[in-house]
């Protein structure tokens, strides 16, 4: 036994020394890349400052540039030094390039999906049991020409358990865009079903000895997600006099009762918000045999069918509040030194395809220069369909212009609200200048070699740190500690151990405060919930009634 | 679907007559009305619920009764259908139906003149109830945690269960002791446990007993609405509103305890079709006040009084920017949050040692424990 254990022993130890040298050969490998680089690195600034210039002179040279390359979009788009890009909803928005001039799209879409089944047919439905109900119709069930169908004997002396039998049949829908960038602006549900029965089917008119509530058939139909935890009912239809004695004893082609448009779109809405593309109908039977009879009990229905199935609706894209996108271009930086600028002056011209929406009334361009936005906007729903000034005379940013980095000029669409859009709208810029006029004065330049030993240190503690904790979850952490705990409790008593030792886990009352504390860990909130604070069942039962 | 409502009162002079009725078209049989004062009746005459199966009427009805006490002694009675009962739709929520009717006719009788008004809105409120009542058949799994808050009979089995596993018998006789009435169909009690997954039945042969155990347990409590506060964070919808909003969630959560009465203010909410399907719609977006979609069965109460009722709950807020535009937003996220019950490992090894638990029963539970933790994993 001791050898075992010596042995096991002895193979952590191998195992140890493996992964140890692994780690250190990975580890030596990037250390020695990262050094190389580090050091090409300082070598290559060290030998730019001190060659190249060396301290500046003084120089009082003002002068003025028009900043930007290529203006007025003239070279073909693969040439162009101009970018775009975007953030928020960036499916809400697009950039292309015309002839003389770049666009930003904002994209709409609308749509109507209809699930039209006349009949429902086999290749799209599926019949599958209620797990509410799960006894199916025992005189047959399923989908054939004339729709779907379900006929049912209930006899009381052959089978008790079959007065509640139901079938549904049910259809996954797929839609072509993801709806939660979607609204839906209209839908409507329809649906025709028939039945014939024997007049052995009690009903309130026949009022039988032990009469409840009668023998009726309900269908309905439901929209859910998939996994049917949200499920709503949108149409249902219950009989009440069809199988009396005296007639009727068929039920003719009847509509389903809907519920209101509004509440349709809702349901929709609310049963698409668990998957973005998909979710189910159900077009349901229940039918209910009541046990009326003292003696004996037999109801028939002969033939029960959902024949026709009509779900339309519309939807159009959401735009979202704070999307954007812009072209830019990094222009030069300012002359290294002591610099100051005088005056900076951007010009630019726009237009857009068509008029903007009235949805989005404060929608607009925005100017950024670097870091900083410039004060004034353009509204989009100024734009006409021809190029025309952003501002006369040119808009004041000389307060953007910053020295020693690259000076990047942003002209952003900037969407302001949240709002539905059926159509693309395409706005264009043309002829963007930047005009900067700056003075340069004496200044000296200085530079130190970088110092690689801090990274060095710190790329090392972590390597280490890492293979210790991968060695200590290979060795101890893999197992979930509860199980551990669980199991060896079960087993003890099992073996009819008494375990006297107290077994070490969490307190109610501890789980629910770690839950709640570290559920507000994102206020950056420390909570007040005390030991004995949470809640208790209280002695007295709960008092139902009016005051 | 219920049926409808009916609302009796007594008086000396002509016995017990008809005060109001909804919808119109409800049939009302005074000997089956009889029946329920009688049931009311028997005994104290003090206020109370009872419930009754009426056959000539075809409806399981719910009624209270103000007691004889009150000036004067009113009955209303909620008309089920003959399958439905009211534990489908728990007992915070016909107290809740209770009160509202009572408060409406107790205001038609102190204001005469506005009395047609009065009654038009306790109409409208009664119209959507009976909508509300329906989706009850059709809860989603929180809102069945809902309920096992919002019944005393339920809170008491969750109760025993969280200090061990009980037979079914066992636990019938505790709740007939403590609630002092007969327990008539445990399953409908037990009902919400199952559905939700929290408890499992299992056939323990040793005892010869169906034993009922705990495998995730839960409480309702509140909690910052994760996706809102870093829409906030980002200073959405304006930056003055998600200041004006993270200032608070930080305030309410800085200060906030969980408690009996605040989770059944929390049950009532989830419970509520329309205040749940705002709670759902405003878990993910932020809306202009004037832009909410229109929800199910909100025909009969404005956006407006439901948001009021909402806030009232400390559950939403209203923040208006500078452009006077009045948004909603979630403050917090109610919810019946589910958690492994790993204490009960530890109750399971002292009730083994102090012989309070079966074998057989103690090691079933620890069976069940262990691959309800390794699903929760997965």
């Amino acid at each position: 036994m001791k050898k075992m254990k010596r042995n096991g022993r002895f193979h952590k130890s191998i195992a140890f020394v493996l992964v140890l040298i692994l780690f250190t050969s990975v580890f030596q490998v990037i250390l020695l890349n990262l050094i190389a680089d580090l050091m090409k690195n300082t070598s290559s600034v060290s030998s730019i400052d001190t060659d190249k210039t060396g301290k500046i002179q003084s120089l009082d040279v003002t002068e003025t540039k028009q900043w930007i390359t290529n203006p007025n979009f003239n070279n073909p788009p693969e040439q162009l030094p101009w970018n775009w890009t975007r953030e928020g909803d960036i499916s809400d928005v697009e950039a292309n390039t015309s002839a003389n001039y770049v666009n930003y799209k904002v994209v709409g879409n609308q749509n109507t999906t209809s699930i039209i089944a006349t009949p429902p047919l086999t290749s799209n439905w599926i019949n599958v049991s209620n797990p509410d109900f799960p006894v199916t119709p025992n005189q047959g069930n399923g989908i054939d020409s004339a729709g779907c169908w379900a006929s049912h004997n209930w006899d009381e002396n052959t089978d008790q358990t079959g007065n509640t039998p139901s079938i549904e049949f049910k259809r996954n829908i797929t839609l072509p865009v993801n709806m939660s960038d979607y609204t839906i602006t209209s839908a409507n549900v329809s649906a025709i079903v028939n039945a014939s029965v024997l007049a052995n089917i009690d009903t309130p008119i026949d009022a039988p000895a032990d009469f409840d509530v009668g023998d009726y058939i309900r269908f309905y139909v439901q929209v859910s997600d998939l996994n049917n935890t949200k499920k709503y009912e949108v149409a249902y239809n219950k009989t009440w006099d069809l199988g009396t004695d005296a007639g009727p004893l068929t039920m003719p082609d009847t509509y389903l009762v809907t519920v209101p448009e509004d509440d349709l779109k809702f349901y929709l809405t609310s049963a698409l918000g668990s998957d973005d593309y998909n979710f189910t109908i159900t077009l349901g039977i229940f039918i209910y045999c009541e046990d009326n009879d003292p003696s004996y009990d037999l109801d028939t229905w002969t033939m029960i069918r959902i024949k026709y199935f009509n779900l339309t609706f519309s939807y159009e894209k959401n735009i979202d509040r704070n999307t954007y996108v812009e072209w830019y271009q990094v222009g030069n930086k300012l002359p290294t030194g002591n610099v100051g600028v005088d005056f900076a002056k951007l010009e630019f011209q726009y237009k857009v395809d068509q008029d903007w929406t009235t949805a989005s009334p404060n929608s607009e361009i925005r100017i950024w220069i670097n870091t900083g936005t410039h004060t004034e906007t353009v509204e989009l729903s100024s734009a006409t369909t021809s190029f025309q000034d952003a501002k006369s005379g040119g808009f004041d940013v000389t307060s953007l212009i910053a020295k020693d980095v690259n000076i990047t000029l942003y002209l952003r669409v900037f969407l302001a609200d949240n709002f539905n859009l059926d159509r693309n709208i395409t706005i264009s810029i043309d002829n963007v200048f930047l005009d900067i006029t700056y003075t340069i004065y004496n200044v000296t330049g200085d530079g130190e070699p970088y110092d690689p030993m801090p990274l060095i240190i710190g790329f090392t503690v972590a390597m280490i740190g890492m293979a210790v904790a991968f060695l200590a979850y290979q060795t101890h952490f893999k197992y979930p500690p509860l199980v551990r705990k669980i199991r060896s409790a079960r087993k003890k008593i099992e073996k009819n151990k008494k375990i006297k030792k107290p077994i070490d886990v969490d307190k109610r009352e501890e789980i629910l405060r770690h839950k709640l504390s570290e559920q507000q860990k994102i206020l950056d909130i420390s909570s007040p919930i005390g030991k004995s604070e949470l809640p208790a069942i209280p002695k007295k039962p709960i008092k139902t009634g009016g005051k | 679907m219920p049926q409808g409502f009916i609302v009796t009162k007594w008086t000396e002079d002509e016995g017990l007559i008809l005060e109001l009725k909804f919808p119109d078209t409800i049939k009302v049989d005074l000997d089956d009305q009889m029946r329920i004062f009688y049931s009311h009746i028997t005994g104290t005459g003090e206020s109370g619920n009872v419930v009754v199966r009426l056959v000539k009427s075809r409806a399981t009805v719910t009624s209270y009764f103000t007691g004889m006490d009150f000036e004067p002694p009113r009955l209303i009675n909620i008309m089920l259908d003959l399958d439905e009962t009211p534990e489908l739709f728990g007992d915070l929520i016909i107290q809740e139906i209770n009160e509202t009717i009572l408060s409406h006719l107790l205001k038609m009788e102190q204001n005469r003149s506005e009395r047609f008004a009065i009654e038009e809105n306790l109409k409208t409120y009664l119209n959507t109830t009976l909508f509300y009542l329906d989706r009850f058949k059709s809860l989603s799994r929180e809102q069945r945690m809902a309920q096992i808050y919002s019944s005393a009979k339920r809170l008491n089995v969750l109760e025993l269960l969280r200090t061990r596993a009980r037979a079914r018998n066992e636990l019938r006789y505790h709740l007939e002791k403590k609630l002092g009435e007969m327990i008539v169909n445990i399953d409908l009690i037990l009902d919400p446990f199952i559905k939700t997954g929290i408890v499992k039945q299992d056939w323990i042969a040793d005892v010869n007993e169906i034993y009922l155990f705990l495998l995730s347990d839960f409480e309702l409590i509140r909690k910052p609405v994760t996706k809102v506060v870093e829409q906030a964070k980002n200073n959405q919808p304006t930056k003055e509103v998600a200041n004006a909003y993270l200032q608070a969630i930080r305030e309410f959560f800085s200060s906030y305890k969980p408690s009996l009465e605040d989770s059944y203010k929390i049950a009532r909410n989830l419970l509520h079709p329309d205040k749940y399907d705002l709670i759902t719609l405003f878990k993910e977006r932020i809306f202009p006040l004037k832009k909410i979609p229109k929800g199910a069965g909100q025909g009969s109460i404005s956006m407006t009084d439901l948001i009021k009722a909402m806030e009232n709950d400390q559950v939403l807020k209203v923040f208006k920017d500078s452009r006077k535009i009045e948004w909603v937003l979630l403050l917090t996220d109610i919810t019946a949050e589910s958690f492994y019950p790993e204490y009960l490992v530890e109750r399971i090894r002292q009730d083994h040692l102090e012989e309070k638990l079966n074998k057989e029963v103690a090691v079933k539970h620890l069976e069940l424990l262990e691959s309800a933790f390794k699903k929760e994993e997965d």
